[in-house]
């Protein structure tokens, strides 16, 4: 293992990769800064830029994207009261009223330092639980590797708060669409409508583009004219001051990682839970709970240290089982895809040099977002300010030159502004999207598997029905995913309770 | 439009769906649809279950009714809906019958000025600067191939 880690070492080093890195780290706290931006958006507008770089060169990008964008939503939440990105969530309880105290670099430099040692914490737990669990992973045949999948939608439905029916079935709307093309052991063509574009398939990315962009504009462009505008002075402190007073809460930083990493390594959790969690773990060992909420920075550290841990906690299952962890981490999985890389032990063997070549990148993204968080913070109201008129154009030329760019047709862009209608659909009736991004990363897995299960027991299905409860891990992910959707049903009925009430 | 009704029309809209979808499936070969055939039942089972909890469920509280958008913000979402839709099937027109630079210039400056923007200068730099952006970095570094156009 460690003559691997010297190999991604060694890929880290490449000034390429570094350039990719800060590329990635720049852009990841720009989208995190600006509200409406989301990391998922961020990340699948740029999967079509790293398509022709080395994938361990694209994959350090993404990753430098996506741990970036989950700090920097706490620069607008401390500086505006508005979370960037829904990590940030938990930081507005107490970053905000810090800077209205007139704290606010002292509050910005809690979180960048806390973000930076959580998200430092949870990439070691990743370089060191991920390759034993992918070897573990050897032991799976087709019919886990089926219930992989439909454990991973079930877990991401189950968990759409009060929205368990929509969540089910945005899901397999997600599977549905994965079918769209070619079957994947006959061949035979299904729902392509004699469309050439579609012989091989609804293409990922561009429905990733699709259903993260459009949505996110045609919202963006209806509230243009609501936006609040809470701008904050800035105080001239040198943020590195504060380092060491991050360091003296050595509990609550320790907490809070271990917090994130296990929140994170729960499929469907995510970043604002784990903030959230670590937020009231914190304040109830606080000598001081009476401050949280009135601007503790106990509190900021809490959350931002928890929110970052989870990125890494993510990947964990993400690597190593190609379970994706929430919508970020699904995205990040086409981009695996793209680069003809499939989760597992493969992954951390035949490409050792990409897999901790991106590992180790998403360590150095970890240490520069702490310059380049604090720098942007700085001109932060500005970049906030620039106009949802300007910046909706923009995102939409982008997506259409980037579902463009991945096979050189404009019938992709059709196809991407097709995905984005379902998205605008779906976001009008109050369907999570997160279910239907799943089942359509998980859609060709599952269905393959399936029908490689189904072709060894001869299309016998009770055969392979009594293999799913006879084979132990099999029973245990079935298990699994009875639990997700019966604590889903108790979510449900809780969240309908409390509507009644 | 409130909650209820919302939902009442998704779960039939979504019926519709997975009976077009069942009825193209069980078309196909059985060993190569039986997973759409699967999906599409499941998703009409769900969206009747849908229907029907909704509607057993008691009458709204005024907590409910709030959770939707108001119908004011409903109309602007179905206004940019229809701008965002129109605008990108016209840039994808226009790309098709001029060039993508002319196109993406023409695009952004338009789409911002429907926006309301005003300051010409600003409008131009930014139009012009992006394309130059997308240009550069798809087209020179990234090597892919410019979209075919009649004229130029």
């Amino acid at each position: 293992m460690f003559e691997n880690i010297l190999i991604g070492f060694s890929s880290l080093l490449d000034i390429g990769m570094l350039l990719a890195i800060t590329a990635g780290v720049l852009g990841g706290v720009i989208i995190g800064v600006l509200p409406g931006l989301s990391s998922t958006m961020g990340v699948a507008l740029l999967i079509p830029v790293t398509f022709s770089m080395p994938p361990q060169i694209g994959m350090g990008m993404l990753g430098g994207i996506y741990l970036a964008s989950t700090y920097s939503g706490s620069i607008s939440a401390i500086l505006l009261n508005i979370p960037g990105t829904s990590a940030a969530v938990a930081t507005l309880l107490d970053g905000h009223p810090m800077s209205k105290q007139g704290q606010s670099t002292r509050a910005l430099a809690l979180a960048t330092f806390g973000s930076c040692i959580g998200g430092l914490f949870s990439v070691v737990a990743l370089l060191f639980i991920a390759p034993p669990l992918a070897e573990f992973s050897l032991l799976f045949g087709s019919p886990e590797f089926f219930l992989l999948a439909v454990f991973g939608i079930t877990v991401i439905a189950s968990l759409s708060a009060g929205a368990m029916e929509k969540g089910l079935m945005a899901g397999a709307m997600g599977l549905l669409l994965s079918t769209v093309g070619n079957h994947p052991l006959t061949g035979s063509m299904r729902f392509t409508f004699d469309s050439p574009s579609l012989y091989d398939g609804i293409p990922l990315v561009v429905a990733l583009i699709g259903l993260y962009s459009i949505p996110e504009v045609v919202d963006m462009i209806a509230r243009r004219n609501s936006g609040e505008r809470l701008i904050s002075k800035e105080d001239g402190i040198n943020p590195f001051k504060f380092f060491p007073e991050v360091l003296t809460q050595k509990v609550n930083l320790l907490r809070s990682s271990i917090i994130g990493v296990i929140v994170g390594i729960i499929p469907g959790v995510g970043c604002s839970v784990g903030g959230f969690m670590a937020y009231d773990a914190a304040k109830r060992a606080s000598k001081e709970p009476e401050k949280f909420g009135k601007g503790s920075p106990e509190g900021v550290v809490a959350c931002e240290t928890a929110n970052n841990a989870v990125t890494g906690g993510t990947l964990i299952p993400l690597m190593t089982l190609g379970i994706p962890g929430n919508p970020v981490t699904a995205v990040l999985l086409g981009g695996l895809m793209i680069h003809g890389l499939r989760p597992g032990v493969e992954l951390f063997t035949s490409n050792a040099d990409i897999a901790y070549g991106f590992i180790l990148s998403l360590f150095a993204a970890n240490l520069l977002f702490v310059p380049i968080g604090l720098l942007v913070a700085k001109y932060c109201v500005r970049v906030i300010q620039i106009p949802p008129t300007i910046l909706a154009p923009a995102i939409l030329a982008l997506a259409t030159i980037g579902s463009y760019s991945i096979r050189g047709s404009l019938d992709d862009v059709g196809i991407m502004l097709f995905i984005g209608a379902v998205g605008v659909v779906l976001q009008f009736f109050s369907v999570p999207r997160a279910p239907m991004v799943l089942g359509l990363v998980l859609g060709t897995l599952a269905e393959g598997e399936l029908a490689r299960s189904l072709a060894l027991v001869h299309g016998d299905l009770l055969t392979f029905a009594t293999q799913l409860v006879t084979r132990p891990i099999s029973l245990v992910i079935l298990l699994l995913s009875v639990y997700a959707l019966y604590q889903g049903i108790q979510q449900h009925r809780k969240s309908s309770k409390f509507l009644d009430s | 439009m409130g909650k209820i009704q919302k939902d009442n029309l998704f779960s039939i809209g979504v019926v519709f769906i997975a009976s077009l979808v069942g009825f193209v499936a069980f078309g196909y070969p059985s060993e190569s649809s039986y997973f759409p055939r699967v999906l599409a039942a499941f998703l009409g089972v769900m969206a009747l279950l849908l229907l029907v909890r909704t509607n057993v469920r008691r009458a709204p509280t005024s907590h409910q009714e709030d959770s939707g958008t108001s119908s004011g913000g409903q109309v602007d979402q179905l206004k940019a809906a229809a701008l965002v839709f129109g605008g990108v099937l016209g840039y994808l027109g226009a790309i098709k019958l001029v060039n993508y630079e002319i196109s993406t210039v023409l695009f952004l400056i338009g789409f911002i000025f429907v926006l309301g923007y005003r300051n010409v200068v600003w409008m131009t730099a930014t139009a012009v600067g992006l394309t130059l952006l997308l240009y550069v970095v798809f087209f020179n570094f990234l090597a892919v191939a410019r979209p075919e156009s009649l004229f130029f």
